[in-house]
């Protein structure tokens, strides 16, 4: 048997290995508002305390799921320091514009805790026009930044969604995909992929996509590295349930319900986990863990929500419990490898939570303004989770206790 | 030095913390401390490691405190893995973690170890030892 050295040594090596850091812009940093030592101080004591009331495990045990999927980036962004060497590259994107009153969000991506963008519309004379907002202060502030020009009236067929992965690349999707490699300075659209982009993440240097079928039922696989826009079609399969990603590898799903894991060796169907109803959504909680809401027994405005659970990769799956019948699920979202939320809508919106892995749930959100969707539901880290209520009231909803309460977030200057 | 230095510096407070989020706050907030005083520092990469250690300590004590009675205990077990080896870590106190993590992560010597956390070369030693002693118990060495 190997020395405790040894083993000690090669643990602590595997975990720094397993550490992407979310590297902002040097520019990005000097910009930061201080909000001083004494606060600074504070900050980090809650994020401390929140951290440990809330998980309840050791701090290595959390720190193994900080590496986080949908709206964190894990690739690390650009930039460098002053004295040494002054001139870095130009990534903290457009200047701050202003951020005009009654802007509605749809969708929103962060690439850190403090820096994030939303992309949703804000009234221009008689009628609405495609925003973009920026912070960098963790939602407390919000500025404008432009849009394409092509896509700046709301339509069907232009963009509804945003993701970036550092403080350069980033992308508006929903069907069309336009792309940024500065930060959001200039936008230029991707070549047509031959389909509809349905859902696009990215992590771990990469940028996934599903690209809808002429029929509209699949979707195929697309990749590229997120500094570049050499998207490729990665492997045969088809998937139709989105992406969710973690560091390097992620998992989808098929139409006929199978778990299929992406990575850098490209993608492989892993199994159909939900044996008599369907894979309503899918997350990774972990490079190795993954969960499945299958959906069965639909009714009117309700469904049976099983949340099903793997530690291997999707090969192997046992049974976590279900979540309450309300809504059909639109969402799934992993604060840890037992820690879940579940977004549905029906004539309500829901979220609803378990922290021991399926077995117990509780409703932390309800809306009842007739059924908006909760979409982009996600966790930066094992505490600080978003979501977005649409229309009629869009909001944007903020957690900073791994999804036990969820409030809204005001969008001003 | 912002870009070469950064990904290192968390890697080594993720080490220290168990959080990565909680590294890049204190190596962002060193950096910003850094830089005023780049061109006086004698050795700016020393100073900022210390710097980085040093925060990440004072926030190992507050975890510490926090955590005392809210820690699960890891199970004894011989077949503990990389992951349980660290948890185990993650449970010492904060000068015997650290002294573990620059020991047998940074690869440092024992008189850099104390020049980081201001202690003498023995009390080093003396730290790693009993580190040691109680991973091996943990893991039934």
């Amino acid at each position: 048997m190997r020395s405790v050295e040894e083993r000690l040594r090669q643990a602590l090596q595997e975990r720094a290995d397993g550490v992407v850091p979310d590297q902002p812009a040097w520019e990005d940093l000097l910009t930061r508002p201080d909000p001083g030592p004494a606060a600074r101080g504070q900050r980090l004591w809650l994020a401390v305390a929140t951290a440990a009331v809330v998980l309840l495990v050791p701090l290595f045990v959390v720190a193994r799921h900080m590496s986080r999927t949908s709206h964190v980036n894990v690739n690390g962004g650009q930039g460098d320091v002053g004295p040494a060497a002054p001139t870095g590259p130009a990534v903290a994107g457009p200047p701050d514009g202003s951020l005009a009153a009654g802007f509605s969000p749809a969708s929103i991506t962060r690439i850190s805790l403090r820096v994030g963008w939303a992309l949703g519309t804000s009234p221009c004379g008689p009628a609405v026009c495609t925003a973009l907002a920026r912070t960098r202060d963790g939602g407390a502030t919000w500025h404008s930044v432009p849009v394409p020009a092509p896509v700046l009236t709301p339509s069907p067929n232009g963009i509804s969604r945003v993701r970036f992965a550092n403080a350069s690349d980033g992308w508006l999707f929903g069907p069309q995909v336009w792309a940024t490699h500065d930060g959001g300075a200039n936008w230029h659209q991707v070549t047509p992929l031959g389909g509809p982009v349905t859902s696009l993440e990215a992590a771990g240097g990469r940028v996934w996509g599903l690209v809808g079928s002429a029929a509209g039922v699949s979707a195929t696989v697309y990749a590229a590295p997120v500094a570049s826009d050499d998207w490729q079609p990665v492997g045969s399969g088809a998937a139709a349930i989105g992406i969710s990603l973690h560091g390097k590898v992620g998992y989808a799903a098929t139409p006929d319900g199978a778990v299929i894991a992406l990575g850098p060796a490209g993608i492989e169907e892993r199994g159909a986990p939900c044996a008599a109803a369907s894979v309503a959504a899918v997350v990774a909680a972990s490079d190795s863990d993954v969960a499945v809401v299958c959906a069965a027994d639909p009714a009117a405005g309700s469904s049976t929500k099983t949340l099903l659970l793997s530690h291997n990769g999707g090969r192997t799956w046992s049974t976590g419990g279900a979540a309450p019948r309300g809504g059909q699920t639109s969402g799934l979202s992993a604060a840890s490898t037992h820690t879940f939320v579940v977004a549905a809508t029906s004539g309500a919106s829901y979220l609803y939570r378990t922290a021991d892995g399926g077995r117990t749930w509780k409703t932390v959100f309800t809306d009842n303004g007739g059924g908006a969707p909760l979409t982009d539901l996600g966790f930066t880290d094992p505490t600080h989770g978003v979501a977005v209520l649409g229309p009629p009231s869009p909001k944007l909803l903020v957690s900073s206790d791994a999804g036990a309460t969820w409030k809204a977030q005001a969008f001003g200057p | 030095m912002y870009r070469e230095r950064y990904a290192p510096m968390v890697r080594l407070g993720t080490l220290l913390l168990g959080s990565q989020h909680l590294a890049e706050e204190i190596v962002q907030d060193c950096f910003l401390r850094l830089q005023p005083r780049f061109e006086t520092v004698d050795d700016p990469a020393g100073y900022l490691h210390r710097s980085v250690v040093n925060g990440c300590r004072s926030l190992m004590r507050r975890q510490r405190r926090e955590r005392d009675h809210l820690r699960a205990t890891p199970g004894r077990s011989a077949e503990l893995g990389a992951h349980e080896l660290l948890d185990v870590l993650a449970t010492l106190p904060e000068r015997q973690r650290a002294a573990l993590v620059l020991r047998f992560y940074a690869d440092l010597p024992g008189n850099e170890i104390a020049t980081i956390l201001g202690c003498r070369e023995g009390t080093v030693k003396s730290l790693i030892h009993r580190g040691l002693a109680k991973l091996r118990e943990a893991v039934g060495e």
